[in-house]
């Protein structure tokens, strides 16, 4: 692949993978910091909860995390409203000391579905306070507008609901958000479940894929990360090659003509 | 006393002599000034603004760590 020629700009920053991990249920801090490494995501979602107790330790994995070298992307998991998520959003800037945010506010308890209204409201305000937002968000496409309207350069749309691995519910949507937002950075968040989900978001143009269920549960996460980045790459290869456009019918590949044995 | 006041901590009572500011209520809770963020009644005070922002009865304190997340 040309590398070279294939220059990755995430809010400004130039970047070699594609790939953005989730740090979060790992089975240790030392798998943690191996699938980071095997990924070579070089963009880890982290995120922020009340403290329990002072000095209360969590067994290392966020030391792990900031150890990792990539770049933080604090989230706003667990917010239902505009309002929470601003205040976190601060937090989050203080506390790690990035300008970037996952924006997430959640409208539904069963399938943790973005918000639309809220996600717009909040995005807009931290947009002018200063933030890079990243929001994560449904499929559609006049919310999604609504969300550029507010300021956003990045859309993180969703395969299928957080934590399902279904893969892509709706690929006509997601093929519908690139076609008609072209020059904005599409990140495929949530759903994913296989290498070959993330494989297929790279073919439809998307710009990069998030994820963590799928690698952190794997039943070896560190070889799983890896199987993700090769899919990622593989299928950014694809995208970027031209695909072979489906047809209902058969077309022969070998060149012969008629049968062999007939003249 | 009645000079005290009661605020919460992450759901926790906790009684203060009136006037406490917030900068001296998180070195009592132990934290050092770097390693939460707070939020008072849902609202962001940065670092630099705890030492003025007193405390009154009833105020609610949340205060964040970073953990993973997705």
């Amino acid at each position: 692949m040309d590398h070279i020629n294939d220059v990755f700009t995430l809010a400004d920053t130039p970047l070699r993978s594609r790939f953005l991990l989730g740090t979060a249920g790992y089975p240790s801090p030392q798998v943690l910091r191996d699938a980071i490494a095997a990924s070579g995501a070089q963009v880890v979602t982290v995120g922020l909860r009340r403290q329990l107790a002072a000095g209360s330790a969590d067994n290392g994995f966020i030391e792990i995390v900031r150890a990792s070298g990539a770049r933080l992307l604090p989230n706003t998991a667990g917010c239902r409203t505009a309002r929470e998520a601003i205040a976190l959003a601060h937090m989050a800037r203080e506390l790690l000391g990035t300008h970037w945010v996952k924006l997430e506010v959640v409208g539904d308890e069963h399938t943790l579905q973005p918000d639309p209204w809220e996600l717009a409201i909040a995005a807009a305000q931290l947009v002018k306070d200063g933030f890079e937002v990243f929001p994560y968000c449904t499929d559609d496409l006049v919310s999604a507008q609504r969300l550029v309207d507010a300021g956003c350069r990045i859309l993180m749309p969703w395969g299928a609901p957080i934590g399902s691995g279904q893969g892509l519910l709706n690929p006509w949507a997601l093929r519908t958000l690139r076609a008609r937002l072209p020059a904005l950075t599409l990140v495929v968040d949530a759903g994913i479940g296989a290498p070959s989900h993330a494989a297929q978001a790279m073919e439809l143009g998307f710009d990069a894929v998030l994820l963590n269920s799928a690698v952190a549960q794997a039943a070896d996460p560190v070889r799983m990360a890896r199987a993700f980045g090769l899919a990622i790459e593989a299928g950014r290869l694809g995208h970027l090659s031209g695909l072979l456009a489906p047809q209902d019918m058969a077309v022969a590949s070998t060149p012969v003509s008629g049968r062999p044995f007939e003249l | 006393m009645s000079s005290d006041i009661e605020v919460s901590v992450n759901g926790q009572a906790h009684r203060l002599a009136a006037a406490t500011h917030l900068a001296d209520l998180i070195e009592r809770l132990g934290h050092a000034p770097d390693s939460v963020a707070t939020a008072l009644n849902g609202e962001f005070v940065a670092r630099g603004e705890r030492a003025a922002c007193v405390l009154r009865d009833g105020d609610k304190l949340t205060c964040f760590q970073a953990i993973t997340g997705g």
